[in-house]
C-alpha cells in the first residue's frame, strides 16, 4: 500500500503536479530509514534537498545607523553664518542705538507738553474772542431796542 | 518603520536569502556578505516595500538580481586570471573520490542544470514556496514553472540513474 502510494506521488512529483503537502509526505518518507530499494535512487535526491535546507545564516545582521546626512550640512552652515553675521552686526549697533532712544523720549515729552500749552492758549484766545462777540451782540441789541 | 519592526518582519527571511545566495555564489563567505548587503538594500527601500503585495517575493527577486550581478563581476575578473593551459591531474583524481559521496553526486548534477532550473529547484524543493510566490519572484507563469520544474526533475533522475549504474560496475 505504502509503496503504491509513494509510487503515485513520485510520478506526480516528476510532472510537478504535487502540492506542498504531498511533497512533504515524500520528504518524510525518504527521511525515514525504511525506503524500498526501488526508490533508492530518489533517496539521495531528497537527502540533498534536506541538506541544503539545513544551511542557516549565522552572523548577526547590521542595519545602517542614522548618520548625518551630509547633503544638508552646507545649508545649515550657510544659515548659521547668516544668523551669526546678523547677531554680530546688531550687537555693534546697540552702542549707537542706545543713546538716541532715551533722548527721543525726553524730547517727545517736551514736545507734547508744548503742544498742550499751545492748545490751551489757543482755546483761551478763542474764548476771549467769543466773549467779545457776545458783548457786541448785547450792545447791538441795546441800540436796536432803543430805536 | 523603525529598525525593530523591519527586523521583526525580515529576519525570518534571512536564511532563505542566505541559501539562495549560497546556491548562486557557492562560497559561504560570499553568501554571508550578499545577505548582509541585501538587507541593507531592503532597509533603504523600506518605504517602497510597504506598497508591495509580497515583500518576501520582492526580497527574493532582489537576492537573485544581486547574485547574478556578483557572478557577472566575478566572471569578468576571472577571464583575466585563468590560464588556458592550466591542468591539475592531481585535482581531477580528488574530484573523482569526492564524487563518490551521494550528496556530492546530486550537488554536481544540480549544478549542471541551467540557472533558471536551479533557481526553481531552490525555491520549490528547498525553500518550499507556493507556486504563486515563485511566480512573483521569477516573473514566470505558474504553468511555465511547473513545466520547467518537471523537466529539471526528470533530468536529475536521468543523471542519477546514469551515475548509479556506473557506480555498481
Amino acid at each position: 500500500m505504502e509503496r503504491v502510494k509513494i509510487e503515485n506521488l513520485l510520478n506526480k512529483y516528476m510532472e510537478a503536479e504535487t502540492t506542498l503537502a504531498e511533497e512533504k509526505e515524500l520528504r518524510a518518507y525518504f527521511a525515514s530509514e525504511q525506503v524500498a530499494p526501488a526508490f533508492a535512487d530518489y533517496q539521495s535526491l531528497f537527502g540533498f534537498y534536506a541538506e541544503e535546507k539545513g544551511s542557516h545564516y549565522t552572523k548577526t545582521l547590521e542595519l545602517p545607523r542614522r548618520h548625518l546626512n551630509y547633503k544638508y550640512f552646507s545649508v545649515a552652515a550657510s544659515i548659521a553664518i547668516i544668523v551669526g553675521t546678523f547677531w554680530w552686526l546688531s550687537s555693534k549697533q546697540e552702542f549707537i542705538g542706545a543713546s538716541p532712544k532715551p533722548l527721543a523720549y525726553h524730547e517727545a515729552m517736551q514736545n507734547t507738553q508744548d503742544l498742550l500749552l499751545m492748545m490751551t492758549s489757543a482755546i483761551k484766545t478763542s474764548k476771549k474772542q467769543l466773549n467779545y462777540l457776545k458783548e457786541l451782540n448785547q450792545i447791538e441789541n441795546q441800540f436796536i431796542q432803543k430805536n | 518603520m523603525n529598525q525593530q519592526k523591519f527586523l521583526a518582519f525580515f529576519n525570518p527571511l534571512k536564511d532563505r536569502i542566505y541559501r539562495l545566495s549560497l546556491r548562486y555564489l557557492v562560497s559561504k563567505d560570499a553568501a554571508e556578505d550578499a545577505t548582509q548587503e541585501i538587507f541593507v538594500k531592503l532597509w533603504k527601500r523600506r518605504k517602497k516595500l510597504e506598497t508591495y503585495d509580497s515583500p518576501e517575493a520582492y526580497a527574493m527577486t532582489m537576492t537573485k538580481n544581486y547574485c547574478l550581478d556578483q557572478l557577472k563581476l566575478k566572471r569578468n575578473n576571472q577571464l583575466r586570471i585563468v590560464h588556458s593551459n592550466y591542468e591539475d591531474p592531481q585535482q581531477s583524481l580528488q574530484k573523482q573520490l569526492e564524487a563518490k559521496n551521494e550528496l556530492e553526486i546530486v550537488h554536481k548534477i544540480v549544478e549542471g542544470l541551467s540557472e533558471q532550473e536551479q533557481l526553481l529547484i531552490q525555491l520549490r524543493d528547498i525553500e518550499q514556496l507556493e507556486y504563486e510566490e515563485i511566480a512573483l519572484v521569477t516573473k514566470m507563469s505558474q504553468t511555465a514553472i511547473r513545466v520547467a520544474l518537471s523537466r529539471s526533475r526528470k533530468k536529475i533522475r536521468k543523471e542519477m540513474l546514469k551515475k548509479h549504474r556506473y557506480g555498481t560496475r
